[in-house]
């Protein structure tokens, strides 16, 4: 999710990718970079369409609507809730990393893994996870 | 948008579901062709999950998102070998990042973005 984190508006889910039902990134995938809102869909692990909630700019945009270079200009990175899974596909930790405005923290151990949220000079914004050897 | 955004998941852990292709396959070309440079750079990063790496308590307590320059430090040398790495001298790095971590980091970020997507069209080109 993206928002404008101080004013609360507008804010930005991505939405599932085919064939998940939820955003997923799939096994294996690692080192995925989002530059903009309107970019990313050209990413390897594509965020194709946005749910955007906002007076103006609300509803269902896909990523290359002109609105999505409007709205990724408003807003900053807030925060990524998720599942982690084995190999089995069993749920084993959930996470909510990213800023505390957005509910978010930056850095969490659970049972079987860890996951931080850091900036580096405001440039970029990382997520990693890491699991236990 | 203020800031990239970047997501590295380590190891056979994946995020939210299995998927039933064959991605690792392609995954594992990416994986073997990127340089010793980028390999090193991208473990420095999983070395901050090592226990000794992990932020400290009052790390945590700093209420900012920005790494700590403890931590940053850790990032600095496979930064630097992955920017020299293309061709950049020693002279031109000092000049252009005046020896800020941060600089050097991001501009290393920037490049093994980069070349990962080069060998990722390569390895699709090549499929």
């Amino acid at each position: 999710m993206a928002a404008n984190l101080s004013t609360g508006s507008p804010v930005a889910y991505a939405a599932p990718n085919a064939p998940y039902g939820v955003y997923t990134v799939p096994e294996f995938v690692t080192d995925v970079e989002y530059k903009t809102l309107s970019t990313s869909g050209f990413s390897t692990l594509p965020i194709d369409t946005w749910y955007v909630t906002d007076p103006v700019y609300g509803g269902t945009h896909l990523f290359s609507d002109p609105v999505m270079d409007t709205v990724s200009s408003m807003v900053e990175w807030g925060i990524f809730h998720f599942i982690a899974k084995d190999s089995a596909g069993n749920g084993t930790d959930e996470f909510s990393m990213g800023e505390p405005a957005a509910g978010g923290v930056y850095y969490d151990v659970g049972t079987y893994s860890e996951a931080e949220w850091f900036t580096i000079g405001g440039v970029y914004t990382y997520l990693q996870v890491y699991d236990y050897p | 948008m203020k800031k990239y955004f970047l997501l590295a998941a380590f190891a056979t852990l994946s995020l939210t579901a299995v998927s039933c292709n064959n991605e690792s396959a392609a995954v594992n070309t990416v994986e073997s062709m990127k340089t010793p440079e980028m390999d090193n750079f991208s473990k420095a990063f999983k070395s901050l999950g090592d226990p000794q790496n992990r932020p400290t308590e009052e790390e945590k307590k700093r209420n900012t998102s920005e790494l700590s320059d403890r931590r940053k430090a850790l990032l600095v040398p496979a930064s630097k070998a992955l920017i020299l790495s293309t061709g950049v001298t020693e002279a031109e790095l000092t000049r252009k990042t005046n020896g800020d971590m941060s600089a050097i980091i991001v501009w290393a970020t920037q490049i093994y973005s980069q070349k990962n997507n080069e060998i990722r069209n390569k390895v699709k080109a090549e499929n």
